[in-house]
């Protein structure tokens, strides 16, 4: 083995660095598509688990390996391809997956979680292997091998990117296995004797699988599988990229209206739908398909709550903030809105809408009052024009959602979003913002209160600029810009009337009215809307047993509404089964955040337990590797969910943060080099990176929301200026830790490695809980008080100690 | 006992190897005795006096039968005492989880009491048969909470002149709850393979007034309608205007909202002097949140 790393090791830890990352976002994509996107947090982890047992494996094995090494390299990165392959074959694609609405009543699926992970875990592991025995056989080069790591990392994001729009999210993992069956090659020693086998073999596998990888197995009861399973149901089309699994199905029984009048009596034609990942986003609609002459009726939508809005007056201009299939465009049009404007950053979606998928919508996009605009609602909405009204999609499914967006930022649903639409109405203004009644309430109360704030904030009296009226299901708010005066009661009653709606705020409504046609059977509902206009907000959200406060930018998850408290109060009223029937979501998220915690000490902190490490220093090895570890990942996990803010979209967030922050981490590690080892230079990168982040808590969300409406090059490059300092120096730490530990006690390198790895993992999921408990700043300040912890600690060695052998 | 009906009834009509494979499916799940501590099923061990009671029924009977009845004959002890493990359930079902929150329909309870609920659920969700919550029947399906089919069916407040129609018919539970309540169910269930199997269970459990079709619910049943109630099973987020035209004057229509793992409530569509109103019914399993402003 050379003294150096040669240029073929390089390149092969970045190819093995790129495919162990692009495997990562390709579980996550696949999760998004089979289950739902809040397992995206759980494959983070389940990778950082496979890190930290890596090292601790190399702890127990050290000299073995070490001894092995040669051979042992092209192996181990081999046998991550093959693993990458059959695992996600087996844990995804196949019927043995975990039903999450079973966790917490059949024992059996527990187990069936807990395989998934272990199974989604293997390939990192011997991935990591390879990092961590090329780290110990050249400990004197560290920095460059971080840097190869990290910039195979960053190249690894880049390809996660690119892959989707050439595969289906089944058939990604076999392409970025092909990279690590490349690491393998260059890792190949010399004169191979027949070790190039194991390679060869791999790559066999690997393209055996690009053909006979088995089709997702999509959960049966995503939209996607429910509509499969109607009669004479047929996909039309499937399409892949970064922003989804795209499916268009036609099924003859399939009609969709949703919240519609009782007072309908015309049919209800059957429509192709369109899925992304699973998820209905709606009917391709035409723009006079659906005429109902007996009525005079234009579109299905006029005949729910939703149709409020265009009953109050004429709109010339509308802004749709989701065009999804084309239904509230469609709406805009036949009530002869002269623009309206479409949000659709999704490139492949827009391409079909304007291409093969016009003839199934009347070729609604390419009417000359359309436009469609590339770009998402918050950036839209930060720049200039003037809208009569801006339709915002749906909130929750019918009957509420329970908790399963729990962790999904919502950037339109936040008091910072709704102000920003208040700026874009024109004088005679409104914003249709339409809810689906839940049980306990909880979404129509939080959308209540969230506009409340909004109308407050901006000046104004939310009793005279708020009308709500409430179908069977549905609850549809319009917040005007006038000031709602009696011409505008008179045409909601009348609207009420006709479509046998009952109007929820009004300002001079009556209690008989509220109930007349869709009784509810618990009485309270609209004085809790009324309670929550007015100055006993504030006392009433906080005691209310869920968490209904507005959502704002800071804490953007809508649909997060359990606290320890309400734990208690649905325990006591329901019993330990009511929990996840009220919020599942919530609760899955934390099951999976306990398991896979569980799952790293088990794995990583276990195996080291019966084995005293030799060497000394262990006490600032730990404070500092679990400091550090789990600094760098708050900082991480709070820009992968601030950025949706930025892109619009968390698949390109994700990617462009764990670029920029792992490329110029690496450059960090390579300037770390030209450090010298030792407390100065520790306290020096650790207490910089402290004040960095501590500064950016306070100003990084009035910096994303002053800039949110520049150009996508202008934000990229805004976003770069943001992260590469941050990344620079957090790059640091590390590689100067392990060469401090290389010169004092390198026998305890592959320990601190495992400890590194167990606190990452256990961040990613605290940072996400500490995110929808008390918000990003609070995550970000967390994270600086960590670093300046690092730094503290750095002061250790400033003190001479005993040598502490094992 | 309660199901005595089970494996007795429209089984001879059916294939032979039907016959046995579900008559030997019934005494499986005969031998296994409900544990009320764990909730789940276990498999019972005989005792000496169990073998006994076996050998005395064996001695009565003729040379012939003796192979195939000394089998039974060593079973039957246990199947008797499952089945009171069985009705135990039950009994323990309709105790704690309807008529603790309110279902006091008596037909109801006598119904929910007698119809074997774990006839209805897949083979390897029977442990869990009489437990208090939905359980998936494949398809995205699902059986619904014992307490969700018990209140749906005393909200309509069957008679037994009346005729119904179920749209969704899943397992064909809802429908055998219902059939001793009324005159006739018609059932109809989109999804061809769940309706074969509901007909098929129905059939051979004797519930002689419950049609199944194979269809689109969307359309309801024209042909027997108008109906004195409907009970719509699977939620849609639309109420089919044919199935609001095939309800009768006066009569009712209910369907749950939401999904079934879920926070479910009930709504009630109720027809009245040509107007059609809805009625949101909260599942007393949980305690109102509104505060006293």
């Amino acid at each position: 083995m050379d003294a150096s790393p040669t240029l073929r090791t390089h390149v092969a830890i970045a190819a093995l660095s790129a495919s162990l990352l692009a495997f990562q976002l390709a579980l996550m994509q696949l999760f998004g598509l089979v289950q739902w996107h809040h397992y995206a947090y759980l494959v983070i982890s389940i990778a950082l688990m496979g890190f930290g047992a890596s090292g601790s494996i190399f702890a127990l094995l050290r000299d073995r390996m070490l001894a092995a090494r040669t051979s042992l390299f092209p192996a181990l990165a081999s046998l991550c391809a093959v693993l990458m392959i059959l695992t996600t074959g087996a844990a995804l694609l196949t019927s043995s997956g975990f039903d999450p609405f079973l966790l917490f009543t059949d024992t059996r699926h527990v187990g069936r979680l807990l395989g998934t992970c272990i199974l989604l875990f293997l390939p990192f592991v011997p991935g990591a292997l390879v990092l961590v025995l090329a780290f110990a056989t050249w400990p004197q080069h560290i920095g460059s091998l971080y840097r190869s790591n990290l910039a195979g990392s960053a190249a690894g994001g880049i390809l996660a990117l690119l892959l989707p729009w050439l595969l289906s999210p089944e058939h990604i993992p076999s392409g970025v296995a092909l990279l690590a069956v490349l690491a393998s090659a260059f890792l190949l020693p010399s004169s191979p004797r027949g070790s190039v086998l194991i390679p060869a073999m791999a790559l066999l596998l690997c393209l055996l699988s690009i053909v006979l990888q088995p089709d997702a197995k999509i959960s049966e009861y995503k939209s996607l599988s429910r509509t499969l399973d109607l009669p004479d149901a047929e996909v039309l089309l499937e399409a892949n990229s970064p922003a989804g699994m795209l499916h268009v199905v036609r099924a003859p029984a399939l009609r969709h209206a949703p919240g519609l009048s009782l007072t309908y009596r015309g049919s209800i034609p059957a429509r192709d739908a369109l899925f992304r990942d699973g998820n209905m986003l709606g009917v391709l609609t035409g723009k006079s398909s659906e005429k109902h002459p007996e009525e005079g009726a234009s579109v299905l939508l006029d005949w729910t709550t939703r149709a409020l809005p265009y009953a109050l007056g004429r709109a010339e201009r509308v802004l749709v903030l989701e065009a999804g299939a084309g239904e509230e465009v469609a709406q805009a049009v036949d009530r002869g809105a002269a623009l309206v404007t479409a949000l659709q950053p999704d490139a492949r979606l827009r391409s079909l809408l304007y291409g093969s998928l016009a003839r199934m919508t009347d070729s609604l996009f390419h009417h000359p009052g359309v436009r469609m605009l590339p770009r998402d609602a918050r950036s839209v909405l930060a720049s200039e024009g003037r809208y009569d009204l801006i339709v915002h999609p749906v909130v929750e499914s019918m009957g509420g959602s329970a908790g399963l967006h729990a962790l999904q930022e919502e950037y339109t649903l936040t008091v910072e979003a709704f102000e920003a639409m208040w700026q874009r109405l024109s004088p005679r203004g409104r914003i249709e913002v339409t809810v689906w009644m839940d049980y306990p309430w909880r979404s129509p109360l939080r959308l209540c209160a969230t506009l409340a704030t909004m109308l407050e904030r901006v000046g104004f009296s939310p009793r005279h600029h708020l009308i709500a009226v409430r179908g069977w299901g549905m609850l549809t708010f319009v917040v005007t810009r006038f000031p709602v005066t009696g011409e505008h009661a008179v045409r909601t009653r009348e609207f009420c009337e006709r479509l046998q709606f009952d109007p929820a705020l009004l300002p001079d409504l009556r209690p008989e009215e509220t109930a007349r046609y869709h009784g509810m059977g618990e009485k309270g509902f609209f004085r809790t809307l009324e309670t929550l206009l007015g100055s006993g907000r504030d006392a009433y959200i906080e005691s209310y047993p869920f968490r209904i406060a507005p959502a704002t930018d800071d804490r953007p998850f809508f649909s997060q509404f359990l606290t320890p408290a309400s734990l208690r109060v649905i325990g006591e009223d329901a019993g330990r089964a009511g929990i996840p029937a009220m919020e599942l979501g919530s609760v899955t998220v934390l099951a999976t955040v306990a398991t896979v915690i569980l799952l790293s000490i088990v794995f990583i902190i276990v195996p080291l337990l019966p084995r005293r490490m030799r060497g000394k220093r262990r006490g600032w090895a730990f404070l500092h590797f679990a400091t550090i570890g789990t600094g760098f990942f708050f900082v991480e996990i709070l820009l992968l969910h601030a950025f949706v803010l930025y892109f619009g979209n968390p698949v390109y967030a994700a990617a462009g943060v764990i670029t920029a922050l792992l490329l110029s981490a690496g450059f960090g590690s390579r300037l770390s080099e030209r450090l010298q080892p030792g407390w100065r230079a520790l306290v020096l990168t650790c207490t910089a990176i402290a004040l960095l982040i501590g500064s950016g808590a306070f100003i990084w969300q009035a910096l994303l929301a002053s800039t949110v409406a520049a150009s996508p090059m202008m934000k990229v490059l805004i976003g770069l200026l943001l992260i590469l300092p941050a990344g620079l120096l957090m790059g640091m730490p590390f590689p100067l830790g392990i060469r401090i530990l290389g010169d004092m006690s390198p026998g305890i390198i592959p320990w601190a490695w495992a400890v590194n790895g167990c606190f990452s993992v256990i961040s990613t999921g605290l940072a996400t809980l500490l995110a929808l408990e008390f918000g990003f700043s609070v995550v970000l300040l967390a994270a600086s008080i960590l670093y300046a912890g690092a730094a503290a600690a750095a002061l250790l060695l400033r003190f001479p100690r005993k040598n502490k052998t094992g | 006992m309660d199901f005595g009906c089970i494996g007795c009834h429209g089984e001879s009509s059916g294939a032979p190897l039907a016959f046995y494979r579900n008559f030997f499916e019934d005494i499986w799940t005969r031998c296994q005795v409900y544990d009320m501590k764990h909730g789940r099923y276990v498999l019972k061990m005989m005792t000496s006096s169990d073998r006994r009671r076996g050998a005395s029924i064996l001695s009565s009977m003729l040379l012939p039968a003796a192979l195939l009845l000394f089998s039974l004959a060593f079973w039957s002890p246990l199947i008797a005492q499952n089945d009171d493990a069985m009705q135990q359930a039950r009994r323990l079902m309709v105790k704690r989880q309807l008529a603790a929150r309110g279902v006091d329909h008596p037909g109801v309870l006598r119904a929910m009491r007698t119809v074997p609920r774990h006839r209805f659920v897949p083979e390897d969700m029977r442990a869990m048969a009489y437990a208090d919550q939905p359980l998936p029947i494949g398809h995205g399906q699902t059986i619904s909470q014992p307490y969700i089919v018990a209140y749906m069916t005393q909200v309509i407040d069957p008679k037994k002149d009346d005729v119904v129609l179920e749209i969704g018919t899943g397992t064909g539970y809802q429908a055998a709850v219902l059939s001793p309540l009324v005159e006739h169910v018609y059932t109809v269930e989109i999804i061809s393979e769940l309706a074969e199997r509901a007909r098929k269970r129905l059939s051979t459990l004797g519930y002689r007034n419950v049609t199944v079709r194979h269809g689109d619910g969307y359309h309801g049943w024209k042909e027997h309608g108008p109906y004195d109630a409907i009970v719509v099973t699977a939620a849609s987020e639309h109420i089919p205007p044919p199935l609001v035209e095939q309800l009768k004057e006066g009569g009712s229509m209910i369907i749950p909202v939401g999904s079934p793992f879920r926070t479910q409530y009930l709504m009630l569509v109720e027809k009245r002097n040509g107007e059609v109103r809805t009625r949101t019914l909260m599942p007393v399993r949980f305690v109102p949140f509104t505060r006293d402003n």
